[in-house]
């Protein structure tokens, strides 16, 4: 009651605002908030559009090393037989090699790292190396693909899924195999990044809320 | 299982299963329960719709690959998705290339910069 007497008294002239609003101190407040809340928007529209940029280079990407790995997976069944490669030959058992680690730096934002099961960690849970009972069978081990993506860690043969297709296969399909652990290294990249446009999305959505209604409080006063 | 990660699944056609399986991501839990569905010709829609609800509720799967002409088929489920994790990742297959037209990220995202915004 004693602020409302004391606005007529300095301003005379001037119609008292509506209750709830605030009057012009209110406007002001809105008026001052404004250009903070407009480089806000700003600087995260700006992001998003980077980080759509980026989402499209990665797709780009992604979308190629799978891309090869058909192409792989193709020449391979050229070479064993169009039945030798697929869900026939899928094993009875299996344990991932490629797991997914996944962080929040930021709460509603995960991060996604793809990662390889570290093989000793296998071993744990089965024998040591060097007292594996296999039979008498050479066990290939990964040669230099300069045409691939760099190989993964050599995997137990019992664990790698290479050896659901024979002992002696084709090197399309180490090809097919190296361009799909490369496609699911580029996939928790990918993730990423759309994690982050969903949270910058969110984050743009209240922000332009506010901004609403600071517009709202600046057309009454 | 926190320590040791979680899972990547895959819906897709047979030569894209049967790929990412070669990578390395295929697992067989203890309830036998796969982390990959290969989608034929004569598997329905209902089965690809309860095959991806099952990989959302499961905890111990991070990201799901998924051929976007089967995304197509349960795009209804993937518009009205709103969680982080898991992260669900449209791919292309041997007769559908990747359309970013499509892409349930890229339309929401388009949403940002209609006239209606300011």
């Amino acid at each position: 009651m004693g602020r409302s007497r004391q606005r007529r008294a300095k301003r005379p002239g001037r119609a008292e605002a509506p209750r709830g609003h605030g009057g012009p101190a209110s406007g002001a407040a809105a008026l001052g908030a404004l250009p903070t809340l407009n480089a806000e928007l700003d600087a995260l529209l700006l992001q998003l559009l980077l980080d759509l940029e980026h989402l499209e280079g990665k797709r780009a990407a992604l979308n190629a090393r799978v891309e090869e790995g058909w192409l792989s997976l193709s020449k391979s069944r050229y070479a064993m037989g169009v039945k030798a490669v697929g869900p026939l030959q899928y094993g009875s058992s299996m344990a991932a090699l490629f797991r997914v680690g996944i962080s929040e730096p930021e709460p509603g934002r995960p991060e996604f790292q793809v990662m390889f099961t570290d093989p000793k960690e296998a071993q744990g849970l089965m024998e040591p190396k060097a007292e594996v009972p296999f039979p008498p069978v050479r066990r290939r081990r990964t040669q230099p693909q300069p045409t691939c993506p760099e190989p993964a860690p050599l995997a137990l043969p019992k664990r790698d899924p290479l050896t659901w297709f024979g002992i002696l296969v084709p090197q399309s399909l180490r090809q097919a195999q190296g361009s799909f652990r490369a496609a699911l290294l580029m996939a928790g990249e990918v993730a990423g990044l759309q994690s982050r446009i969903e949270w910058g999305r969110g984050q743009i959505q209240i922000l332009l809320q506010e901004k609403r209604k600071l517009l709202d409080q600046l057309k009454v006063a | 299982m926190a320590a040791r990660g979680k899972l990547i699944a895959v819906i897709g056609d047979e030569d894209t299963v049967t790929g990412f399986l070669l990578g390395g991501i295929g697992e067989l839990n203890k309830n036998r329960r796969p982390n990959f569905l290969v989608v034929e010709k004569d598997t329905t829609i209902n089965e690809i719709e309860d095959t991806f609800r099952q990989f959302l509720q499961r905890e111990d799967i991070g990201i799901i690959l998924i051929n976007q002409y089967i995304a197509e088929m349960i795009r209804h489920i993937l518009d009205s998705y709103t969680n982080s994790i898991p992260a669900i990742l449209e791919i292309p297959s041997k007769e559908h290339p990747y359309d970013a037209a499509k892409d349930y990220i890229i339309r929401r995202a388009r949403t940002m910069f209609t006239a209606e915004e300011h």
